[in-house]
């Protein structure tokens, strides 16, 4: 991501889009968590409770629950998880990885950028400052949203990426989330309902 | 055919015609706790196999609706059994010789119960359930309780860390053929899951095969 170079020409681009919370009905993903060999499987319903407060569960598909998350502008509060999920780190990375993928702003987005990607299918690369790091926003043409990738340092050093694709009028149907420091990966699917 | 595990689901809740009003079954301490024990324990063992349908129903307190889910479900004794999901998406899970197996969107996915606790608990649990094989686990305390038309188990998790995943775990069992025909299981949260099983059929051949998800 170093070698994103600024653009000079258009200086900004597009604004984040809500692909996801333009009401407040829930939303339900097939997803699938896959660490070091392990995984879980299930239902992750997502609900933007307020303009402060979004919801996140995530369970079996037996109704077992394996976590529940209130998420809100740079906070969070664990209601209920299972002891193997029960980490402080754990839990700091699974709501960092889901308002990244809800585009829920749980810090601040600040000092917009456009940035030119020798990536051809990016057509518009959007860098924010977010905290002490940084999130790349990548769009194809027609402003859809291709991936996001989180970065951190001088060098904008990715830390993990979230690919958006399969869109049925807008909206991302499936959504995958890989992490580039250690072993995990997130993969979701979008269930009409 | 009188069965023993699984019998078809009967509903708990009688609609009041004129207050439109559902009035809760009422249940009372069951009076011989021996004898239904003895029976239920009979009418498991002639089970060896089963399909039915099963409605899933997911409440949580900050959704306004139900999370409703409906699909089929197969059981060979001793331990395999298969979950397809119809509504509202498309799934199947499998327990079979010690693998979860899952296809899901298309892919097959397949884990060792052994290496994941987790699965294994719930698969332990949920087949448990289903086989009304629990009365003996001595892992729960329970409490026998009787109405005119069904038996109701309630099982509290003795040790800390199952009740880390259910607070209490309900079994309706029906007085006709001592089948579990409801399971409920309760969070500490408030939160809680219903299973129902109808149209069961009982000991018809399923080959192993019909358990491997491909």
């Amino acid at each position: 991501m170093s070698s994103y170079k600024t653009s000079t020409e258009p200086t900004s681009g597009p604004e984040v889009p809500e692909l996801y919370f333009k009401d407040d009905s829930a939303h339900f993903f097939r997803t699938t968590v896959n660490t070091y060999g392990k995984s879980l499987s299930g239902l992750l319903i997502t609900k933007k409770v307020n303009d402060d407060t979004l919801k996140v569960t995530f369970m079996s598909d037996m109704g077992l629950k394996f976590f529940d998350l209130e998420i809100y502008k740079g906070s969070y509060q664990l209601i209920y998880c299972i002891p193997q999920l029960k980490s402080e780190a754990v839990m700091n990375t699974l709501v960092g990885d889901m308002s990244t993928f809800l585009l829920w702003p749980y810090l601040e987005r600040k000092n917009q950028v456009l940035v030119v990607s020798p990536d051809k299918h990016e057509k518009a690369v959007v860098r924010y400052s977010y905290g002490d790091d940084f999130l790349f926003y990548a769009y194809e043409t027609n402003n859809r949203l291709r991936k996001i990738t989180y970065a951190y340092g001088k060098k904008y050093k990715k830390k993990y990426e979230v690919s958006y694709d399969e869109y049925n009028e807008a909206i991302p149907q499936h959504a995958l989330i890989k992490h580039k420091k250690f072993k995990l990966m997130i993969e979701l699917n979008l269930i009409e309902r | 055919m009188k069965g023993n595990n699984f019998i078809i689901g009967m509903s708990l809740l009688v609609l009041l015609l004129v207050s439109m009003k559902l009035q809760q079954e009422t249940f009372k301490p069951m009076k011989d706790v021996a004898g239904f024990k003895t029976k239920m324990t009979e009418a498991n063992k002639k089970i060896n196999t089963l399909k039915c349908n099963f409605v899933q129903e997911k409440n949580l307190s900050f959704m306004a609706e139900k999370v409703i889910s409906k699909g089929n479900m197969k059981y060979k004794k001793p331990d395999m059994m298969r979950l397809d999901y119809v509504t509202p998406f498309q799934y199947s899970m499998s327990l079979y010789k010690g693998k979860v197996m899952i296809k899901d969107n298309g892919k097959v996915s397949k884990f060792d119960t052994k290496s994941n606790k987790l699965f294994k608990y719930i698969n332990d649990l949920m087949i448990n359930a289903v086989q009304g094989n629990v009365l003996d686990n001595p892992d729960f305390k329970f409490t026998y309780k009787e109405s005119e038309k069904n038996f109701l188990i309630e099982m509290d998790p003795i040790q800390a860390t199952m009740k880390e995943y259910v607070s209490k775990v309900k079994l309706t069992v029906s007085r006709t053929d001592y089948a579990v025909t409801k399971v409920e299981m309760n969070e500490s949260s408030g939160d809680y899951t219903i299973i129902t099983f109808t149209n069961r059929v009982y000991n018809t051949v399923l080959a192993d095969e019909e358990f491997v998800v491909k």
